[in-house]
């Protein structure tokens, strides 16, 4: 129980990270409690956040709750709580009485609380441009690009890390895969190890070319190589084919049908 | 088809079709604003599409049977809309219930154009789409629905059952073969935010409404501020503002996003209020939706209305609402019995 407890206390505050929210929410709530309680719709809200938050808080429901959504998950229970309407209807609240004057240098302050509790989204480092209407990286694009043009019409398999090979199938989905996002969707322990080898975080060349090799894998997608690493991946019949940025696409053998992995035939 | 003709059937088929859809949907009143009758229209059709996708899925059917099922339906609902509308002016801002422009609301469409503005011209790259957005790429090239693996391109051995009730990425697909074969990539991270952004503001435009009826510049002031704190909701990955503002192209960013609080409006309309201001079939419609938009939304959404159903008791003690409430919430019941035991 004491164990629950503390893992729900640590999904609230991973939910809220280090901002000034909840506590911009519980003045909110305070503000509606001592001013505005006569108000049927103040009423409904709060009582409807009491219920909200008991159900998170309290270890019997989350328990259920767990059951049905899953553990790691818990969190998004936390999307019943009507955060951004409260603390929006209190400062409203707040602000709609005030002549003019008033009103604007009120909801000026308003402003600031909200800029300096929270983060910006584009602060965040969530938006970058790109050159693609597609909107996937941009290397990504060009790998995919490269490949096509590569292979023609022949039947392949693609290998890429963890930061390449989610888009490859958003952009084109004509590309089949060895394995993708943390490894799923492959197929047997050899296309797990090339997982395991294309995202370790200091790349063995060797051994990506040894397990590539192995199971068939027609291209492989990987950091571009110096000198030294072009010759280890060459030992194993791997050949550039171009460059886009921080990634080679290399293709083993002559041909993309050189050799075709036995799971494209089924 | 070039892109500008692309571009224009997907305006036609997120933002015209659920426009009038949502007029035959408002009950008696059948005269709200264009943020009223565009969410009701989106309850309407994510339904359709609800019903449509399941038996589909299990049948092993093609892509484009359910894309023109869906296509002949929407139409039939825009079409019917557009012949129950008692005042078409009402649609386009004109009519009665227009809306009214002062200082403060100017401020809020400013501040949402912005936001508007970044989620569409920017990007931002989050794994999770290899399967949200790869499904329905995978669905459209391979013209199946659910049958192909979105991680490799190759057959699933058996159904995806965290995903398959949820079919959220099935209507991405949809909406992309109805807007010309327009890629399902380009629509998700480019069209679905210029939409649905907005519709997310409709929602707190709703709200809005309903706590400051009679005073328009409180409404403004409501709505700038619910901007703003969606606008700074970088704090955490998790927070819903975070999700609206980053990825509302998945499914349960909507549902956080848009959806909830769409459901938070409905259940005070349909269960608290003395005389409900809206027709309590949009309450199952909402529960429904929910349950196309992510496995989440078919446990959430029942959550939601149950603890609605609970302030109900305590405040008005009407039995007879809650056992309303209580049926409202079966579709997702069952859809919740089927996503625990399978």
């Amino acid at each position: 129980m004491k164990e629950l407890i503390k893992e729900i206390i640590g999904f609230w505050n991973n939910y809220w990270g280090d901002s000034f929210i909840p506590w911009l929410l519980l003045a909110a709530v305070v503000y509606l409690l001592i001013f505005r309680r006569k108000k049927k719709n103040t009423r409904y809200v709060l009582c409807y956040l009491g219920v909200t938050l008991f159900l998170f808080f309290c270890p019997v429901t989350a328990k259920i709750i767990q059951a049905c959504i899953g553990k790691t998950v818990y969190w998004r229970v936390l999307w019943l709580v009507p955060s951004t309407p409260v603390i929006a209807f209190a400062m409203t609240e707040f602000l709609r009485e005030r002549k003019t004057p008033a009103k604007i240098a009120a909801l000026a302050v308003c402003v600031v609380l909200i800029i300096f509790s929270g983060k910006g989204i584009y602060q965040a480092g969530n938006y970058h441009l790109v050159h693609n209407y597609q909107k996937v990286p941009d290397e990504v694009a060009g790998i995919c690009e490269m490949v096509k043009k590569d292979a023609g019409d022949a039947l392949f398999l693609l290998a890429a890390d963890n930061y390449i090979g989610p888009y490859v199938r958003v952009y084109d989905p004509s590309i089949q895969m060895m394995f993708n996002r943390e490894g799923r969707g492959g197929y047997g322990a050899g296309s797990r190890r090339l997982y395991l080898e294309i995202n370790a975080p200091v790349l063995n060349y060797r051994n990506i070319g040894a397990v590539g090799r192995r199971t068939f894998c027609n291209y492989l997608v990987v950091k571009v190589p110096n000198e030294e690493q072009k010759k280890e991946l060459e030992m194993y019949g791997y050949q550039e084919v171009g460059n886009v940025n921080r990634y080679s696409l290399y293709r083993l053998g002559e041909s993309a049908d050189e050799v075709t992995n036995p799971i494209l035939l089924r | 088809m070039g892109m500008l003709i692309k571009g224009i059937l997907a305006i036609f088929w997120l933002a015209a079709v659920p426009a009038f859809a949502g007029v035959p949907f408002l009950g008696k009143k059948q005269s709200g604003n264009i943020a009223e009758t565009t969410l009701a229209g989106y309850l309407a059709l994510f339904s359709v599409m609800e019903v449509l996708t399941l038996p589909m899925t299990w049948l092993r059917m093609p892509l484009h049977v359910l894309t023109a099922s869906y296509g002949v339906v929407a139409v039939a609902l825009a079409v019917w809309g557009i012949f129950r509308m008692k005042n078409k002016k009402v649609l386009f801002g004109l009519g009665e219930k227009r809306i009214h422009w002062n200082f403060y609301f100017c401020l809020a469409v400013l501040l949402i154009a912005l936001q508007v503005i970044m989620c569409t011209v920017l990007a931002h790259a989050d794994a999770d789409d290899c399967f949200y957005v790869g499904a329905a790429t995978t669905d459209v090239y391979t013209d199946t629905i659910f049958e192909v693996n979105p991680y490799t391109g190759r057959e699933y051995v058996a159904l995806p059952r965290r995903y398959v009730l949820s079919p959220f990425p099935v209507f991405l697909a949809v909406v992309s073969q109805l807007s010309g074969g327009l890629h399902p990539s380009i629509m998700a991270h480019v069209f679905f935010p210029l939409i649905f952004l907005p519709i997310a503001y409709m929602v707190q435009f709703c709200l809005a409404g309903k706590w400051f009826r009679d005073d328009k510049k409180a409404q403004g002031i409501y709505l700038f501020l619910a901007a703003l704190l969606c606008g700074f909701s970088g704090y955490s990955v998790y927070n819903a503002g975070n999700f609206q503002m980053v990825r509302l192209w998945q499914g349960k960013a909507l549902l956080a996003a848009a959806f909830l609080p769409l459901l938070f409006y409905l259940c005070i309309s349909v269960l608290l209020e003395k005389e409900p201001s809206c027709p309590w079939f949009l309450l199952v419609l909402a529960n429904i939706s929910c349950c196309l938009l992510s496995s989440m939304g078919i446990i959430l959404a029942p959550l939601m209305t149950g603890c609605f159903l609970v302030v109900c008791l305590l405040l008005t003690r009407k039995w007879k609402r809650v056992l309303q409430g209580l049926l409202c919430c079966l579709p997702s019941i069952l859809l919740g019995i089927l996503y625990i035991s399978l």
